[in-house]
């Protein structure tokens, strides 16, 4: 695998992290507002 | 956005001149775009706030800088690790960089000048004025001065790379990042959505105390 590749590779699972951890964040935020 | 990265890693061509690692311009400039364009909006937010009188907007605005602040972060490193690459220097006080470092500090000073002031109206009022005032130094800063003739930059001006004056850009460059601007856009929409959703809990919380 080249360097590339394994760069490449890298960021999928990096950008997986941050959209993860967007997603959960906007749940929650939605729960917060629903038990305003 | 998963496109874009398998597209900038496995799809695109190495950049003229830059090789392998000018694939980071792939990441650096939508960083840099959604920073202006948080700004923009963090300066719009302030001009409805002014009409408005809305706390609403001052949320809005809030996030949006916070968020510009976080892109245009992210545009001074991946910008630190480019320049290292091409230029053998991480930082350089290049007019670019010495720019955006600026623009930096004064989006520092506007959080810490929100953070000072208990009142959410005159917190508000102030904040909008400033993100007004801000955008425009920013606007000034990163387009205006580094082009001022007697300012040598290193930085190249708004060329593709891959550009070649006799056969155009090369087209999967060009979409490459134009996907990515867009991800990019979009991605700002989202964080700038939960930002602001986060910031008016926090002010009807500050208001129920």
């Amino acid at each position: 695998m080249s360097g590339v590749t394994a760069l490449g590779i890298a960021m999928l699972v990096i950008w997986g992290g941050i959209f993860a951890f967007l997603w959960a964040l906007e749940r929650r935020v939605a729960r917060l507002e629903d038990s305003e | 956005m998963a496109g874009v990265i398998a597209a900038a890693f496995l799809w695109s061509p190495p950049l003229q001149g830059l090789g392998e690692a000018g694939r980071i311009f792939y990441f650096h400039v939508p960083c840099a775009w959604v920073g202006t364009l948080a700004f923009l909006c963090a300066a719009y937010a302030g001009l409805k706030y002014l009409r408005t009188r809305d706390l609403e907007w001052d949320s809005s605005g809030a996030a949006a800088a916070q968020v510009g602040f976080l892109f245009t972060f992210l545009a001074t490193v991946s910008g630190a690790v480019w320049a290292q690459e091409a230029w053998g220097r991480w930082w350089n006080w290049d007019p670019r960089q010495t720019a955006i470092l600026m623009v930096l500090l004064i989006y520092g000073a506007y959080f810490a000048l929100r953070s000072s002031i208990e009142s959410a109206e005159r917190r508000a009022s102030i904040s909008a004025a400033y993100s007004i005032l801000a955008m425009v130094a920013a606007i000034f800063l990163v387009y205006v001065a580094p082009r001022l003739p007697g300012l040598d930059t290193l930085h190249p001006s708004p060329v593709l790379p891959g550009n070649d004056p006799d056969r155009g850009i090369e087209p999967r460059i060009l979409m490459v990042l134009l996907a990515a601007l867009a991800g990019f856009t979009g991605l700002f929409a989202w964080m700038w959505r939960i930002q602001t959703r986060v910031d008016r809990l926090f002010l009807r919380r500050e208001q129920n105390r």
